[in-house]
């Protein structure tokens, strides 16, 4: 029984850490990255003096 | 204080940066390695220190996107990054060209230290700087001279930092209003000229150059390795010698390490009391991990190599013959670093785009990067490679498996290429942009900073592939050990029935019970639902599920084949991936992987964008779904089709 709970376990964690991935690597939006912002309307603004 | 890193890409910044606050950024030997600012802190005598390294510019005018975060920052006093002291580190030997930016900051009236980095390089070129006449022109600056590279003039810049008098009157670079209008493109290039005949007036007074032995060999060796036709010959030479490398002497520690775990599976097997627990370890996790693990040799081959040819500086001069190259296929210069970075990894190759201007010569390099084939795909390569290429050797000294892993690279540059001149007809671009980068002279490699970057990537491949295949092989071993009810039982009893099983002996009979239970299980039903599809590529169900498996990256195929593997033949004796696969039979009795099969998995894997990361990093930088789709289906198809005539034309 205490094998069948400790695979049960792994197997919802392992699917718990790819869902995790998926999410973060997709959905997950980065703050720190400034030049992230890139699209063929998001031009270059004029500077002031 | 707010203490912020500018310079011309290539001079030592992330150097400087990792110098002072002890953390490991990137560094390179051509530009564009920094493409974001990176944070960090460091302690002087009197205070602590906020420290952020800028990516590389030439003016403080931008002209691509990670240009504009200098000029955002410094035009803009309120700007969180707006620095309260800026440090400009200058490479000595090219003090022309660098001090263009120099200028811009000293006339923004910011606090400022100007560092004179690769004095040793300067000092090697026969360059000689007079320092007390050069401090004379900019009295209010202090001057140091650096080697960040072995750590030379650290104490000289922190002491700097402390003594700094920020309120010290400066004069006008130039009499001009400035900075210039971000579009004024005309009184930028006015501002700029002014500029250059200033700073060639002071270096008249202040410099001095004559012709050394180490100038005129790095001149010598240039006309050989960057030579039109010498060239490439010797690119492709060195490139050869890798890949024999790899395949020569990373084939005995790689059948250590997967006879080593194949004893420790064995060796758990027994220390387990028997059950589901045991057969996870046994079948499904070690075999797994063995299938990332067996290929670190390669890959730490792969990065020595890598490592070693841009410290000796040979790195800049494949940049360099390489836009020679892409040129008349219409790539932009500036693709070809981005290009190149994609050999190692796709990701940083992708940000690195980051610097074409144009957002359409961005889009295309983004989607022929992942073309250009990644350390992911090399135990992909090794392994069907040793499967199916004879160990045989050409002219007595050329291993046929090592031409063939060229030849895939090859595959990948060439096919990157020509997706570019297909792209080319749909995303019409009008200005071209051009790469400008400078020759490092040629240095004996630091073996420490080699070993250093070897480990990182190793550390790298093993904990993030790592992570993704120990859970991908424990979701596949329960999906390859359980199913619907009955239906496993079910098989077996239709296999026993078979006149072969009959006929057969033992071991053979065993072999053909895991198969038929494999086959009712979960794994085997989705399996045999896509064979269909991937039977006119000579690939059996097996070999799709561990294709749709590596679809998180490519490295999980080789894992999950080996779990696959491990689960089929639980009544065994505990065998190496390799063995397994040279076994591996069709119901004719005929191999599964045969020269026809391992040939079209390979041109798959040339083509298929089989990398979850690359794709999340395609849509970050595009901000939508749009692109990453695209790139997604355009390698699929070439995938498919490539592996489709492969195996038609072999089998």
């Amino acid at each position: 029984m205490t094998q069948e709970i400790v695979v049960v376990t792994m197997v919802i964690l392992a699917t718990a850490y790819l869902v995790y991935r998926v999410k973060k690597k997709f959905f997950h939006s980065n703050k720190s990255c400034e030049t992230c912002a890139f699209s063929p309307e998001n031009k270059s603004s004029t500077a002031k003096k | 204080m707010k203490i912020a890193l500018f310079g011309n890409p290539n001079t030592g910044k992330s150097s400087i940066f990792n110098l002072l606050t002890g953390l490991r950024q990137q560094v390179g030997n051509f530009p564009g390695v920094t493409i974001e600012k990176k944070i960090g802190a460091f302690n002087s005598v009197k205070n602590k220190h906020q420290l952020t390294d800028f990516p590389g510019t030439y003016s403080i005018y931008p002209h691509s996107k990670d240009e504009e975060i200098v000029y955002n920052a410094l035009t803009n006093s309120e700007h969180e990054d707006f620095p309260e002291l800026a440090i400009v580190i200058v490479d000595t030997s090219n003090l022309e060209r660098n001090l263009l930016l120099f200028s811009q900051l000293y006339d923004l009236k910011i606090p400022l230290i100007l560092v004179l980095n690769m004095w040793d390089v300067a000092e090697r070129r026969g360059i000689k700087i007079d320092l007390t006449k050069l401090q004379s022109y900019f009295p209010t600056t202090p001057i140091i001279k650096m080697n960040a590279r072995i750590g030379l003039g650290k104490d000289r810049l922190i002491a700097a930092i402390d003594e700094l008098d920020d309120k010290a009157k400066k004069d006008a670079f130039i009499p001009s209003s400035f900075p210039c209008l971000i579009d004024d493109k005309e009184a930028q290039k006015e501002e700029v000229l002014l500029r250059y005949e200033k700073i060639r007036e002071i270096l008249q007074d202040v410099q001095h150059e004559k012709t050394t032995i180490n100038n005129t060999l790095s001149r010598k060796l240039d006309r050989i390795l960057i030579h039109r036709f010498w060239g490439y010959f010797i690119f492709v030479g060195i490139l050869l010698v890798i890949f024999q490398f790899i395949f020569s002497f990373a084939a005995i520690p790689m059948a250590w390490i997967d006879d080593s775990f194949v004893l420790l599976s064995s060796w758990m097997g027994q220390q387990l009391p028997s059950g589901i627990l045991n057969d996870l370890f046994a079948q499904g996790i070690i075999p797994g991990i063995a299938g990332v693990l067996m290929f670190i040799p390669q890959i730490a081959l792969l990065f020595f190599f890598i490592a070693l040819l841009e410290e000796s500086g040979y790195l800049s001069r494949v940049v360099f013959i390489m836009d020679r190259l892409m040129r008349p296929f219409g790539l932009n210069g500036k693709s070809v670093v981005p290009l190149m970075s994609s050999i190692a990894c796709a990701i940083p190759g992708i940000l690195a785009t980051r610097t074409i201007s144009d957002w359409k010569e961005r889009m295309i390099t983004i989607i022929i990067a992942p073309l250009m084939s990644c350390s992911a795909r090399i135990p992909v390569y090794t392994l069907l490679i040793a499967l199916v290429i004879p160990k045989t050797y050409l002219f007595g000294f050329v291993s046929l498996q090592g031409l063939v892993l060229l030849a895939l690279y090859f595959l990948g540059i060439v096919s990157a290429l020509l997706l570019a001149i297909v792209l080319k007809k749909f995303i019409r671009v009008k200005n071209k942009g051009f790469l400008i980068m400078e020759m490092p002279e040629y240095k004996k490699p630091r073996w420490g900073n080699i070993c250093i970057t070897v480990i990182e990537k190793v550390k790298v491949f093993i904990w993030d592939a790592g992570k993704v295949i120990l859970a991908i092989s424990i979701i596949l071993w329960v999906l390859a050990t359980y199913g619907p009810t009955g239906n496993m039982e079910e098989k077996i009893a239709q296999a026993k029935k078979t006149e072969f099983y009959q006929h057969t002996n033992e071991v053979q009979k065993q072999s053909i019970i895991s198969s038929a239970k494999l086959e009712g299980s979960y794994i085997g039903i989705m399996g045999k639902f896509i064979e269909p599809l991937i039977t006119p590529l000579g690939y059996d169900w097996k070999i799709g599920i561990s294709l749709i498996g590596s679809f998180a990256a490519r490295e999980v195929f080789v894992g999950s084949l080996s779990t696959i593997y491990a689960v089929h033949d639980e009544n065994e004796e505990h065998q190496n991936l390799l063995t397994h696969l040279k076994m591996a039979r069709k119901a004719d009795g005929t191999p599964v992987y045969s020269l026809a099969t391992g040939v079209s998995l390979m041109v798959f894997y040339v083509f298929a964008m089989q990398c979850m990361a690359t794709l999340a990093v395609v849509k970050k930088e595009t901000k939508s779904w749009r692109w990453p789709l695209i790139q997604l289906v355009i390698m699929g198809a070439l995938a498919y089709i490539g592996a489709l005539i492969s195996y038609q034309l072999l089998a």
